[in-house]
């Protein structure tokens, strides 16, 4: 068994304001190439586990590892989202003033020292999501379903080695979202990246290797399509 | 897409808020070059004028603010030249006049047969022979602004002269003077005997440390004469000490007002956009990198209200010294220097303004900002 890219070792996640338990005491781990779905009803703690994967929020207690290691502060979490890590939001977080080009280049500073290197990459990212054409239109012009691509291309920015998706579908019609959950499949099957997707939607659950279920911060089910792991 | 062009296109988000913000800034810089640009500018009137002259030296009584208002006996003109070192002496008596069109001018008496007169490169007429007590000489911009050639009268505080001549010389401050023989100078200001101050021309003054030497020998034989060398003459002058205090007292306050509306809009600018602030944290910027984005927009705002304030403050400066009050008195060029420090200065602005809110959006937690609507 490969060593895990993620894991979690009984992450809590309390928030002071009225004291709510958000995440109880979570233990799991993540390998490269794996293509998990993470899934539960509203207020469940599957957005504060993913936020917890990669270090955008801070667990009350335990630890989360990345490859095997715990990032020291939020500096070393913010390298580690710039250079392994690429995340997708329900809500696409575009930067509404820069072009659809510009938005790919953002996650590349300090990572990709040149300028026009930065912008050929995002052209080449645009490409593989289809919106070549699209390269100079602000966040406002496209449709949803090209924001979303648009984000997808950006969180591809630097090649990441695992892909954390929340919600992503979450604000698109059906057919929009089966490409767009065609799309980072693609992805993850081309380039072996590891997919973490976040959803309350059973079907698009079924679709990947591996189901987390979670209920008032617990995972209450560990399944894989090779069979149950808890 | 580079930094810079990110934040330009951040400070493009509000065009009319940045461009007032700018507008502030030019304005604030606009004053600062006006006032030290004036400040300056008569300082080095002053020096060019005395350069031009021929002048080394420059005696004036001791403890007076206004040199213009003093009186010394034009005798001691002869005990300075006893003092070894020293070539020529001229007194003077100088004030400030308005002449007809409003036109302000140095107005100087000088001794018949001094050096000075030697200084004056006529282009029209003579100069003044022994004992023409009526006669007077115009600078050539002050002849031109006055409309006047040799042989007009010209009228000094309603009495008649004769302007037998019109000079060139170096500097603005020359060229727009007007020169009588001492003796009708001292009549008109009801000064008989008196001068405000002696020029002093030094031997060999080529020779290194010789101005200062003739100087310490001047000073020690007449204590209760102060000395100043042409080249720092201005530097220890009472009135222009004190207006050098008030221009860079009226710049530092405006550039104050500045960095207050910078500040003022880069706040208003980081709280606006607390959720890309977020969203940039997420896609792994660190606060660092946020933090000099911020500072950059500030700087580069600041550098372009800079550039703007360059411009109307010369341009103003420009305009203001073609007063008839004014621009016999002042030089108009603004040296490099100065229009360096103003960039200097007004990027500092920029990086002082924008260091608090630049802080403020690099500390924001990534998950409180992208909750931000």
């Amino acid at each position: 068994m490969p060593a895990p890219l993620l894991s979690a070792e009984e992450v809590s996640r309390i928030y002071p304001k009225g004291g709510c338990t958000a995440l109880n005491k979570v233990t799991l781990s993540i390998g490269p190439g794996d293509y998990v779905a993470v899934s539960g009803p509203s207020g469940s703690g599957k957005s504060t586990l993913l936020h917890l994967l990669c270090g955008l929020d801070h667990p009350t207690s335990g630890r989360v590892l990345f490859d095997n290691a715990a990032p020291a502060n939020a500096s070393a979490w913010a390298r580690l989202r710039a250079r392994r890590i690429g995340f997708v939001f329900q809500s696409f977080n575009l930067i509404p003033t820069l072009t659809a080009l510009q938005n790919v280049e953002v996650p590349m500073f300090g990572v990709i020292s040149r300028a026009r290197e930065r912008a050929r990459r995002a052209e080449s990212l645009l490409g593989c999501v289809g919106l070549s054409s699209r390269r100079n239109h602000r966040p406002g012009e496209l449709s949803g379903g090209e924001k979303q691509r648009l984000a997808i291309a950006r969180s591809l920015a630097n090649a990441p080695d695992v892909i954390l998706a929340d919600e992503p579908t979450g604000n698109l019609d059906s057919r929009t979202a089966g490409e767009i959950l065609d799309l980072l499949e693609g992805i993850r099957k081309t380039g072996g990246t590891t997919l973490v997707l976040v959803t309350h939607d059973a079907a698009i659950a079924g679709r990947a290797g591996r189901r987390i279920a979670l209920m008032d911060g617990s995972i209450v089910s560990d399944e894989s399509s090779a069979g149950r792991r808890a | 897409m580079r930094l810079t062009g990110m934040a330009l296109s951040n400070l493009a988000r509000r065009p009319l808020r940045s461009a007032l913000t700018m507008l502030g800034i030019a304005v604030a810089v606009g004053s600062f070059i006006v006032m030290v640009g004036l400040s300056q500018g008569i300082e080095r009137a002053w020096v060019t004028d005395l350069r031009a002259r021929g002048t080394h030296i420059l005696a004036g009584q001791k403890g007076v603010v206004n040199r213009l208002n003093t009186s010394l006996d034009e005798s001691l003109g002869r005990e300075m030249e006893r003092v070894e070192g020293v070539g020529a002496v001229a007194g003077e008596l100088g004030d400030l006049m308005i002449l007809e069109e409003d036109q302000t001018t140095v107005s100087a008496g000088w001794p018949m047969g001094c050096y000075l007169w030697s200084a004056l490169h006529l282009t029209e007429g003579r100069l003044p022979s022994p004992g023409e007590a009526d006669a007077a000489l115009l600078g050539e911009a002050a002849a031109e602004a006055l409309h006047k050639k040799a042989g007009d009268v010209l009228l000094l505080q309603g009495r008649r002269f004769t302007l037998v001549g019109v000079f060139r010389m170096n500097g603005v401050m020359g060229n727009s003077a007007v020169v009588i023989p001492l003796g009708a100078m001292q009549d008109l200001m009801q000064r008989p005997g008196k001068v405000t101050g002696f020029n002093i021309r030094v031997d060999r003054p080529e020779a290194s440390g010789r101005v200062a030497e003739v100087k310490r020998r001047l000073q020690a034989a007449f204590p209760a004469l102060v000395f100043a060398e042409s080249d720092t003459v201005a530097d220890d002058d009472s009135i222009l000490k004190l207006f050098r205090a008030i221009s860079w007292s009226v710049s530092a306050a405006a550039l104050l007002i500045a960095l207050v509306v910078m500040l003022n809009t880069l706040l208003m600018s980081v709280l606006e956009r607390t959720r890309d602030v977020g969203v940039l944290s997420a896609v792994g910027w660190t606060s660092g990198r946020i933090l000099r984005m911020f500072v950059l927009e500030g700087t580069l705002l600041a550098l372009m209200g800079g550039i703007a304030g360059l411009l109307f403050g010369s341009t103003g400066l420009h305009w203001l010294l073609r007063l008839p009050r004014l621009r016999g008195l002042f030089e108009t060029s603004l040296s490099g220097t100065l229009l360096l420090q103003v960039l200097l200065v007004t990027a500092l602005l920029g990086i002082l303004g924008s260091l608090y809110p630049a802080w403020r959006a690099s500390r924001l937690s990534a998950m409180d900002a992208l909750k931000y609507e």
